[in-house]
């Protein structure tokens, strides 16, 4: 069955890269920029993954993960943030919210597909 | 609570303050007590130390009077109250003396001889005043035989005790102190010390116990109280000696008071003690006072001396949290366009063969504008630190408004496009001019709009409106881009301008040089002595405007 992904990021050309980075990995990919419509779109595909930036408009993403792990129907989704705050504090802070895996900008699109390989299998 | 161990920090200053004042006050508790003890026991060293000397003797008037005899004075001074009224004072005394000591009044040539003999003649001396009150005297004695031979008998006895102390090596002092109160004994012990250096020794009376009686040497004589329980305290100066006086200002002091105890107060061994414990608690009680009022003076002046300096920790600590927040800040602008770059060139390089000229030729440019991004992010944040440290200077001159806002509008017009963004302008047509540098302006402008279509929804509208204003200080111009956009909270308004924002804040209004952009624009207007602000409400848009003052038609051309 094919997995799906939502990548949630305020910033067009960052999406765009990421969908670009997983397009040979045979996802169902859709996109949010903005936090209110992450968890818009979360409750109506329940994706299997979602890529999130911490600091998007609307709700900030620690909240959103927060929100989807919290839902029963989306309880299972992984959730990587994507983020330029590299801080310790800010990927504890990730982990509290109850994200599975953390990606500090500027990264590789090696990088993330390598991680949504691990998570996705 | 753990102290702080860092000195700059508030805990540790408050800390060191704490200990200063506890330090301080064990100082004062170190010095100020051993004082106040030897203070408290120094008049009982002293009267140890006179009774080791052997200063304090036994020495008693001879107790050569009788309880019948005493009230025989003790009545006669009584009858003399009321006579004396019409005499005298001092010759009074004069007479007495020397009927008791003579038994006859000299003739005014001997009278006169002695005086001057004795340096002591009173320069209106007047015979007659005397012998009028040795004859008052004279005539009282009649009337009461064998009261003259008991006041020669006392007047003996005066003698036999002072040659006898003065024979013992004392002296025997002739003056009149009462002990009524702590401060008198006080007083009475520092004269003793006093006299005990003057003189080569002194004259007490007796010892008793662990107390100390002080008994004059009139216990016998007229008025006195004989409770032995009670002893007068008297020291008499050495070389009055006429004990007569003495006994005369009793006397004196009867008729004045009518009371003779008001003048010689008791002196028992319960009194002293009570004295010296009621002087004990009052000194106790002053040092704590002291004590207290001294480390309270010496934690306000601690309070003052470390407010400008707490103050100053805090100001260092909440400007050390204001660059955390504008490091994270810049490190998210710079790191997103960065991403964008190398995560391009990458795909790029990795897949070069797989995609088209259209999707390459897309990326590459993808890649350009995102450069040009970071450029802009780097020359904005160099700009700012430029301004702050007040090293930019631009030139100033008249410049047209109209011609900036037209010249923005046609700049931003594709980007606005993009979104389907509506641009309108209003307000007056042709020259409105303000003093102000043209790039600058541009640079104001584009981040307000930039702003304005990065924050507005698609298909939204944008209003750039130019006002004239009247001020106190001359007419002004006002700038508003408006959008209709999602709005900022009122709480959040405030620090838009500030270089420094808080996270949350960044979340909302996170964008292209997010933060830097409008801090650029606030040294930038206020650079050209104008101000800037913004009115906006949470899901009816945003304004944000900028006032310069404006130029006066006339002075354009003069310019």
């Amino acid at each position: 069955m094919t997995k799906k992904i939502l990548i949630a990021d305020d910033e067009e050309y960052i999406r765009e890269l990421i969908k670009a980075s997983l397009e040979d990995g045979g996802y169902e990919i859709s996109e949010a920029e903005d936090g209110i419509l992450t968890l818009d779109l979360v409750r109506k595909v329940i994706p299997d993954l979602v890529i999130l930036d911490i600091m998007m408009p609307g709700i900030i993403g620690y909240r959103v993960c927060e929100e989807i792990k919290k839902n029963p129907d989306t309880a299972h989704t992984k959730v990587i943030f994507v983020s330029a705050r590299g801080h310790e504090v800010s990927k504890m802070t990730g982990q509290m919210a109850g994200g599975d895996d953390y990606l500090v900008k500027p990264f590789e699109p090696q990088e993330i597909r390598e991680m949504v390989k691990k998570w996705l299998g | 609570m753990e102290t702080n161990k860092d000195p700059r920090s508030i805990e540790w200053l408050q800390a060191f303050r704490r200990k200063l004042i506890t330090y301080a006050l064990i100082l004062v508790l170190a010095v100020g007590l051993p004082v106040v003890g030897f203070e408290l026991q120094r008049p009982w060293n002293l009267l140890d130390q006179l009774i080791t000397q052997g200063k304090i003797v036994l020495a008693r008037l001879s107790n050569s009077f009788d309880q019948q005899e005493i009230e025989r004075m003790n009545r006669f001074a009584l009858k003399v109250n009321g006579l004396t009224g019409d005499y005298d004072e001092d010759y009074l005394i004069w007479s007495f003396n020397l009927l008791v000591t003579e038994g006859a009044l000299p003739s005014e040539q001997e009278m006169k001889a002695t005086l001057k003999e004795n340096d002591a003649e009173p320069e209106d001396f007047d015979y007659q005043k005397l012998s009028e009150t040795f004859g008052f005297w004279r005539n009282l004695f009649n009337q009461e035989p064998g009261l003259l031979e008991l006041f020669q008998k006392y007047k003996q006895a005066l003698i036999d005790t002072r040659n006898y102390s003065e024979q013992a090596g004392f002296i025997f002092v002739d003056d009149y102190v009462m002990v009524d109160d702590s401060k008198t004994l006080v007083f009475l012990l520092d004269s003793l010390e006093w006299y005990e250096s003057s003189y080569p020794g002194l004259y007490y009376d007796v010892v008793e116990n662990d107390c100390v009686y002080f008994r004059d040497y009139l216990k016998n004589g007229p008025g006195y109280d004989t409770d032995p329980r009670h002893y007068h305290l008297g020291i008499f100066p050495k070389f009055n000696t006429d004990q007569w006086g003495t006994w005369f200002s009793v006397w004196l002091a009867k008729k004045n008071n009518g009371v003779y105890n008001n003048f010689s107060i008791d002196f028992s061994a319960d009194k002293v003690k009570r004295m010296m414990w009621t002087l004990a608690v009052l000194i106790a009680g002053i040092s704590a006072g002291l004590l207290l009022i001294i480390s309270l003076i010496a934690r306000q002046l601690g309070k003052i001396i470390s407010a400008p300096i707490e103050k100053a920790f805090m100001d260092m600590r909440r400007l050390d949290e204001m660059k955390d927040n504008f490091l994270s800040m810049v490190s998210h602008d710079l790191r997103t366009p960065m991403t964008s770059i190398k995560g391009y060139a990458k795909l790029l390089i990795e897949k070069i063969n797989q995609y088209d000229e259209d999707r390459q030729l897309k990326y590459l440019n993808i890649i350009i504008k995102e450069s040009d991004r970071l450029t802009r992010l780097i020359n904005n944040l160099l700009d700012l630190q430029r301004f702050e440290a007040g090293k930019t200077k631009f030139p100033l001159e008249n410049v047209e408004l109209n011609g900036v806002i037209s010249e923005s509008m046609e700049a931003f017009g594709s980007a606005a496009d993009d979104k389907r963004i509506l641009l309108e302008k209003s307000g007056p047509e042709g020259a409105v001019t303000v003093y102000a540098n043209r790039d600058r302006l541009l640079q104001v402008m584009a981040n307000y709009l930039s702003n304005a279509i990065k924050f507005n929804h698609e298909g939204g509208r944008i209003r750039i409106s130019l006002e004239r204003i009247k001020a106190d200080a001359g007419e002004e111009v006002k700038v508003t881009v408006t959008d209709t956009g999602p709005g900022i909270p009122k709480d959040q308004q405030s620090r838009l301008f500030s270089k420094f924002q808080q996270v949350e804040e960044m979340a909302r209004t996170k964008g292209q040089g997010s933060g830097l952009g409008l801090a650029l624009v606030r040294e930038i207007v206020e650079f050209m002595q104008g101000r800037v602000g913004l009115e906006s409400e949470v899901g009816k848009g945003s304004s944000f405007y900028f006032i310069l003052k404006a130029k006066a038609q006339g002075e354009v051309k003069n310019d």
